[in-house]
């Protein structure tokens, strides 16, 4: 990434956490991430690390029982510091979305031509004529065969692929910067992780746009990711280059989840996450930690620098 | 968690607080039924908290004493219903086939038809009194068991353990009655509680409109039918018994949503 | 096709109708008392029974005949629209339904309008403000709303409005105004199960992936609520209020008696404790028609709205 050029996406110290009734519950804790341009940035982490919190975070589509902190600096605008009008014309315009579990993210009761249509509408100042063949250009450009039939049918007649594809179509109808996907090959066949990477890769080629992919599908994210950031309990832990990190990975949480994939052998980590509502005030992993040693239960690690673009959050590597 | 179990034990010691006038009724309230021809269409006072009916029977002593008739009506019918319930909806939840698509049927047209008028037509064949008036009740409320009972029984039936049974050679019934009806209890038991102050009412609805039970057995809704014709001179009459009806009837409701929301809490909306 | 599936409906509907008759039929013929020496009774209340004219009577009633044979009689004489004739009146019983349904039909209208008014604007606004003060108010008034008997509410609001403020009559039929207090009783009686249910529909649906993608796209909150939640909130409202349709035909007898409506359900509780039995038997097969359009109607709705219903019965 060259330097002096202003990165597209910028956490910069974000937290988030919910009210709940049980208590507060922390889902992001001083977050940094950084997405330059035409970049891919991989959200690694396990279910319940925090990952889709972040994601949606962005662009404030977390339910109102959240309280967000710190700043999300998109092209140099904190999102966070704006009116939720001026929220509401980057969401789909400048900063695409698209939910995880397509099977429910879009509306069984309207037809597909309908929901497409309203993001045509809201993004593409188009006389109506043009509003249709603009959304059927859309669905041709994502290798729909029959684009009129998935414009007049509803969303329960489509494929969990073709779902996932209509998402794209209503993402790429405005000009967006970025394209922030959340887990998109997840309720879908390992068959069909092909498709979802050619649908990405016709996005972000159509539209120029930098991608945030939040995903616990390490095979996915080495084919499609640029750069990489591992999350665990609500903290990123390792962020930097994909090859760098997955050739050289130095978190021992990353490590064992590197060693559980099927080609390494399935070395199952044990254990599961601490609770996000009482946090444990030293290293989050260090129950399951195979590598801990006693100084890791004595302070909360901070991130460091390996190499100049490589950090780690552990307090054996600092 | 912890609120949960502290409302409804708040909850559970009230309602038994208040259960203990009415079980203990015929010991407390004995005079019910006294008449007093001096004493008539009297407002309520320190001697009759309540007031008098136009018999000049004492309100508050009638009106636990009805309620805890209606009560143990309500509690005899829902036992039947839960019974009668358990054994149709489990057989036929569990034998599937014909069994299960008669009963289907038969579960349709009981739950399309108003129970109230269903109810009525029972009573006008076989004639007014309490033994009518449980039938009538039972075949219109039995339904609501048999229908969860046997969601319920589809469910489990196709769990891995019960497989497990299977295949270690239980017979059908043993596996029905040792295994899938105990893990039934656990949804029936709020709906039991919910049911009771459903029937006390009904029961009181059937006497107000003199279907119920008949004079001169003290009644809730058969008190207040009395009292609509003295409602311009003695409001007291309708307004004093339907108030501990009520109250009762709300007691009930919130025990019986407590035990709801204890035993299938509903979990908020958080995105993780 | 969609026609197939109607056709279905309406077969399987026939059938439950012919069913109700059956059993309000054999109801009747089982229960004890010989109808003819009733009839005889009504006629001539003060006279003897007389062994001969009660078996005349039973000649023309043809009450002598087997149960299947008088099922028979009736059942033809209900597809030609002829029910028989009252005990008391003598009148047909099919004209003694139609002079009092639309009282009861008018009652039930306004009450059910009510009640989805109330009810889906209190639900909506709990959503709104979840677990927050109008929330909890709500929610305790919903309870004491299903605990309170709809006669005790008639009453209250008769003694309130008819007799101590004398804004509306308190007894009798002297136009729709004379439906409003009885309806409003009705209404609010039925309002509480629908506050529960659109705010638990609301609940679910604004949580769900398809409201987010539809932020994510830049809607205002007010088109999503438009556009997209009101349909998907509204399927188990409708669903919810077919079956309180139904119970309002039972909870209409109550109030109708308590008001002195000449409605259905007053007619049938005299019919009762009359022993009128062509008009408890025809109102209740009656009723059960009612029933069974009141369901048609709801399910033609319901797979308007959802499509999922229509095109799982195309494949069906």
């Amino acid at each position: 990434m060259a330097r002096g050029v202003e990165p597209v996406l910028d956490l910069v110290d974000l937290n988030v956490h919910f009210e709940s009734r049980d208590g507060k519950v922390n889902a992001v804790c001083h977050a940094n991430l950084t997405i330059g341009k035409g970049q891919v940035l991989g959200l690694i982490g396990e279910t319940g690390c925090g990952k889709s919190v972040l994601g949606q975070s962005v662009l404030r589509l977390l339910p109102a029982s959240a309280r967000m902190s710190g700043r999300i600096l998109f092209q140099g605008t904190d999102i966070l510091a704006l009116p939720q009008s001026e929220v509401r014309k980057i969401r789909g315009q400048l900063i695409a979305f698209i939910c995880q579990n397509p099977a429910e993210a879009l509306n069984p009761v309207l037809r597909n031509g309908t929901q497409i249509m309203e993001s045509v509408k809201i993004n593409r100042k188009l006389p109506r004529r043009e509003r249709r063949d603009a959304c059927l250009d859309l669905l041709r450009s994502l290798r729909f065969t029959d684009p009129e039939f998935c414009m007049r049918s509803y969303p329960l007649q489509l494929s969990g692929g073709m779902k996932q594809r209509v998402l794209a179509a209503m993402g790429m109808s405005g000009r967006p910067s970025l394209l922030i996907a959340d887990e998109p090959t997840k309720g879908l066949d390992a068959l069909v992780r092909g498709h979802v990477i050619a649908t990405l890769e016709r996005f972000m080629e159509a539209t120029s746009s930098s991608a945030l992919v939040i995903t616990h599908d390490l095979r996915f994210a080495s084919r499609i990711c640029d750069s990489i950031a591992v999350m665990y309990a609500g903290e990123i832990v390792e962020r930097g280059p994909f090859d760098e990190v997955f050739g050289h990975p130095r978190h021992p949480y990353l490590q064992a989840l590197i060693d559980s994939q099927p080609d390494r052998g399935l070395h199952v980590l044990k254990g599961s996450t601490c609770s996000l509502i009482d946090l444990p005030p030293h290293c989050r992993f260090y129950d399951r930690c195979p590598k801990a040693v006693q100084g890791c239960r004595e302070a909360h690690p901070e991130t460091v620098f390996v190499n100049s673009d490589h950090e780690v959050r552990c307090l054996r590597i600092a | 968690m912890r609120t949960n179990r502290n409302r409804l034990i708040a909850v559970s010691v009230v309602f038994l607080a208040l259960l203990v006038p009415v079980v203990f009724s015929s010991c407390i309230f004995p005079h019910g039924n006294d008449l007093d021809m001096n004493d008539v269409l009297r407002a309520p006072s320190s001697r009759h908290w309540f007031g008098t009916d136009n018999l000049g029977r004492d309100l508050l002593e009638r009106s636990f004493n009805g309620l805890r008739l209606s009560l143990g009506l309500a509690l005899s019918i829902q036992v039947i219903c839960i019974c009668l319930g358990a054994v149709v909806g489990s057989v036929a939840g569990y034998y599937g086939g014909v069994v299960d698509r008669v009963y289907v049927l038969v579960q349709n047209v009981v739950m399309s038809f108003p129970s109230l008028i269903a109810s009525l037509c029972l009573i006008a064949m076989l004639g007014t009194g309490i033994r009518t008036l449980v039938l009538a009740l039972v075949v219109v409320e039995w339904v609501t068991y048999a229908r969860l009972i046997r969601s319920e029984v589809i469910t489990l039936k196709e769990s891995d353990y019960i497989q497990g049974c299977r295949a270690i050679g239980a017979s059908n019934a043993r596996i029905l009655s040792r295994h899938i009806l105990p893990n039934v209890v656990g949804p029936v038991i709020p709906i039991f509680t919910l049911m009771i102050g459903h029937t006390v009412l009904a029961i009181s609805g059937l006497g107000f409109l003199g279907f119920g039970v008949q004079p001169p057995t003290a009644e809730i809704g058969l008190m207040i039918n009395d009292g609509v014709t003295y409602l311009t001179r003695a409001f007291w009459m309708v307004f004093c018994p339907a108030a501990v009806l009520v109250l009762y009837a709300v007691v009930m409701n919130v025990f019986g949503d407590e035990l709801r929301e204890w035993f299938n809490p509903q979990r908020e909306n958080v995105v993780l | 096709m969609i026609v197939l599936a109607a056709v279905r409906r309406i077969a399987v509907s026939v059938v439950l109708a012919l069913l109700i008759g059956l059993i309000s039929f054999s109801v009747m013929y089982f229960s004890p008392g010989n109808p003819a020496a009733m009839l005889l009774h009504y006629r001539n209340p003060t006279g003897g029974l007389n062994q001969q004219t009660v078996e005349a009577y039973a000649e023309r009633l043809g009450t002598n005949q087997s149960f299947f044979a008088q099922f028979g009689d009736w059942l033809t004489g209900a597809l030609k629209g002829d029910l028989g004739q009252s005990f008391k009146t003598g009148l047909p019983v099919l004209q003694e339904f139609t002079d009092r349904m639309w009282c009861t039909f008018g009652l039930m209208l306004y009450a059910t309008v009510l009640a989805l008014t109330v009810g889906v604007a209190l639900g909506a606004l709990s959503a709104r403000y979840h677990n927050r003060l109008l929330d909890q108010i709500v929610r305790h008034l919903v309870v004491v709303n299903m605990s309170v008997p709809s006669f005790c509410l008639g009453l209250l609001f008769m003694w309130v409005f008819a007799i101590e403020l004398k804004l509306f009559p308190s007894f009798g039929y002297d136009g729709a105004w004379s439906l409003i207090l009885p309806g409003t009783v009705l209404g609010i009686g039925y309002s509480g199960t629908i506050v529960r249910m659109t705010k638990s529909s609301m609940m679910d649906n604004l949580g769900s992936p398809y409201v987010v993608t539809a932020r994510a796209k830049g809607l205002t909150e007010g088109a999503i609520l438009t556009r997209h939640v009101l349909k998907n909130v509204s399927l188990p409202i409708i669903t919810l209020s077919g079956m309180n349709a139904v119970s309002l035909l039972g909870g209409s007898v109550i109030i109708e008696n308590i008001f002195g409506l000449p409605g259905l359900g007053n007619y049938l509780i005299t019919a009762i404790k009359m022993k009128d039995f062509p008009v408890i038997i025809g109102f209740v097969f009656l009723m059960g028609l009612m029933v069974i359009a009141i369901n048609l109607l709801i399910d033609m709705l319901y797979a308007l709205i959802d499509p999922r219903v229509r095109l799982a019965a195309n494949e069906n």
